[in-house]
């Protein structure tokens, strides 16, 4: 294998590492099991709302293998994005790229846990970027697509450009080898339309610790 | 990335070590998790320290770089007094070289980077650890990863730490949004059809357009959209179904073109991208030249002078938008029609000619003979005869058509034409080709189980 090959595997191994210590599988409950991103050191989860609807026994993995119960702080079924909240600080998180400067053709990776395998990843390019999309369910929204083999597990992890940064939430697939992610100014802006842009409230996080967290103050779209 | 790596101080001298920890308090990326003496249990303070990075003091005088750094659990920054002691650290297997009286930044800067693996050096101590001294300088190189390598260089050069990061993925991902960019420029909207629009290959500035067959299902008013974001409309020059290749001419001129490649450079495992316009902006997928064989025959009975199949994805909307390399330029026309589910590329040989016969004659001219037929097995004694298991059964013969003519009837076999055997209606497909019109060609055929001779006149498809 040629030196440039061998550097670009290296290069691949090395931007994935670190997007990887910043995944977490979020466990519904139910058998199921997404991917979620560390969003903030103070715990806050950002994942899709597919994968935990209707689901109030969360549960988050960490990359240090801790599981943690999880509280489900907003969704919306709309976007398909939601946050969650674990009783946690310090954590690694993951920095945060920018979506609308995406070209067609640009390198990217997804990682999740499809079918179990913590932190898989598949790499590939972007296809296209933004609201125009032939053949794509809820028209006008914003999408990034990309060519790679996205898989039901990879649902809620990071789409990461070169340099390891989140561009966008793994969401769906249109197609065996056509994987759609969550832009990732959409979900900053579902963050600051739930009121989620700051910290989380001490409160909100105590809730994370029992198992009364009923979703009182649960903010719904 | 909020990470902070864990450094373990080691210095003899008690009042640099303390100095150095507190310098290094001060800086976010790193705590200083214990101290050392180079002389105490290195090993053991290592096991109990766990640190990501050693930053190793070697003193105001250069006479202690004897310890070899390369069997510590932990990578070694070296802090050197003067460029004299360089080449023995880097030797010894330190990972980053600094002088004593670098900044606490610079310091902190270099552990992070060692803790990813990247090699660190001072500009000012490069020169003596790429020393004149050609076997030093050997060894050294062969020390390296091509990696490492490729990042001194770059520092050598002055770039960011940014840009270095990631030089051979940022490079690829660059130039493979630049190719789709440049080349995006030749590809078209076609929007002939009732479902979504298809794409198409801008062919001459002065509106000629060529795009995929099965996407066409109009003649006129065909909507074109072009990369600037002008529209045009445009009507059927000609297609070949064959091929699956349509040519369009748009009432426009001043096009942007694209130039193509040369095939004869392609190979398979090259890297490929298929471009697609069937909304406002380009799209691109990636792939590679899966294989790559000598000319082939469509299913529908064209002929390709190369086979050339890709495993790019046909996104909704791409065929008849081309395959172009990793230069941007224009490789063929991708159909996913010639092959279910298969990315084929009408190539670029093949394309000239099939559009420049639609643009002269509006049509590609085809043999033909009049008859409908399948294939059948022959009696065993017939095909061990003719080395041929099977044979074309005449199904309809049209009247007055050059079969009928020439006396062919419903229910003869056909087994070759011009001593060619036709076993299929592939081979004879690919037996009428257009120099035959006009010709007399000679029909073997099995008629009562016997052979026959015919002679026909082979007829002009309309």
């Amino acid at each position: 294998m040629s030196d440039l090959l061998q550097q670009l595997n290296a290069e691949m191994a090395e931007a994935i590492e670190g997007a990887r210590r910043r995944l977490v599988e979020v466990h519904n409950g139910c058998g199921g099991a997404g991917a979620g991103i560390v969003w903030r050191h103070d715990g806050l989860i950002v994942t899709n709302a597919h994968v935990v609807a209707g689901r109030h026994d969360l549960k988050v993995t960490l990359p240090d293998k801790r599981t943690l119960p999880a509280c489900l702080l907003a969704y919306d079924n709309q976007q398909d994005l939601a946050a969650l909240a674990i009783d946690a600080d310090g954590l690694p998180t993951i920095e945060l790229g920018d979506s609308r400067s995406l070209k067609p053709g640009q390198w990217v990776m997804a990682i999740g846990n499809p079918w179990g395998v913590a932190g898989a990843v598949t790499a590939g390019i972007v296809i296209g970027e933004g609201a125009q999309f032939p053949e794509m369910p809820a028209p006008g929204r914003e999408w990034v697509v990309v060519s790679l083999h996205m898989r039901p597990g990879h649902s809620g992890g990071p789409l990461v450009d070169i340099n390891g940064r989140v561009v966008g939430i793994n969401t769906m697939i249109t197609g065996p080898d056509v994987g759609v992610a969550v832009p990732v100014h959409v979900a900053k802006r579902f963050l600051q339309q739930v009121g989620l842009a700051g910290t989380i409230k001490q409160r909100e996080k105590r809730r994370t610790n029992g198992t009364t967290y009923a979703a009182t103050t649960l903010w719904a779209a | 990335m909020a990470y902070t790596m864990r450094v373990l101080v080691v210095a003899d001298d008690p009042l640099a070590r303390a100095g150095l920890a507190t310098l290094l308090a001060s800086q976010p990326a790193c705590a200083v998790v214990g101290q050392a003496a180079s002389d105490a249990d290195l090993a053991g303070a290592l096991q109990v320290y766990r640190p990501d990075v050693i930053v190793w003091d070697l003193g105001a005088s250069a006479a202690q770089a004897s310890a070899d750094f390369r069997d510590m659990a932990a990578p070694v920054v070296a802090l050197l007094p003067d460029a004299n002691a360089a080449a023995d650290a880097w030797a010894a297997g330190a990972r980053g070289l600094l002088l004593r009286d670098a900044s606490a930044e610079s310091i902190a800067a270099a552990i992070v980077s060692v803790a990813q693996g990247l090699a660190v050096l001072d500009p000012a101590l490069a020169a003596s650890v790429l020393p004149a001294r050609e076997q030093a300088r050997r060894a050294l190189v062969e020390a390296l990863t091509p990696r490492e390598l490729q990042v001194l260089r770059l520092m050598a050069e002055g770039q960011s730490n940014k840009e270095i990061t990631m030089p051979v993925l940022t490079e690829l991902s660059n130039a493979l949004a630049a190719a789709v960019e440049y080349a995006g420029a030749g590809v078209a909207r076609v929007e002939a059809r009732h479902r979504l629009p298809a794409s198409g290959i801008v062919w001459s500035s002065d509106g000629v357009i060529v795009t995929a067959h099965h996407v066409v299902e109009q003649d006129e008013n065909i909507g074109i959209g072009l990369a600037d974001g002008r529209t045009a409309t445009a009507k059927l020059v000609g297609r070949d179904p064959t091929t699956d290749v349509a040519v369009l001419r748009a009432q426009t001129a001043g096009l942007t073109t694209r130039t193509w490649a040369d095939l004869a450079s392609l190979k398979v495992g090259h890297l490929v991208l298929a471009l697609g316009r069937p909304e406002q902006t380009v799209m691109a997928t990636l792939g590679i030249v899966s294989a790559l064989g000598e000319s082939w025959r469509t299913p529908a009975g064209g002929n390709l002078d190369r086979y050339l199949q890709t495993d790019v994805v046909m996104y909704p909307g791409f065929s008849g938008g081309p395959l172009i390399d990793a230069g941007g330029q224009f490789i063929g026309l991708n159909t996913s029609a010639l092959l279910r589910g298969i990315s084929i590329t009408v190539p670029v040989t093949t394309l000239r000619q099939v559009v420049e016969t639609l643009l002269s004659k509006g049509r590609i001219s085809r043999g033909y003979l009049g008859v409908g037929a399948q294939p059948v097995r022959l009696p065993s004694a017939l095909a061990q005869q003719l080395k041929q298991e099977t044979g074309l059964l005449l199904v309809s013969v049209e009247p007055d058509g050059p079969a009928d003519k020439a006396g062919l009837l419903l229910g003869d076999v056909i087994v070759a034409l011009d001593k060619q055997p036709v076993r299929h209606l592939d081979d004879l497909l690919a037996a009428l080709t257009s120099n035959r019109i006009g010709a007399s060609a000679q029909v073997r055929i099995v008629r009562g189980g016997a052979m026959q001779e015919i002679r026909a006149i082979v007829g002009e498809r309309a």
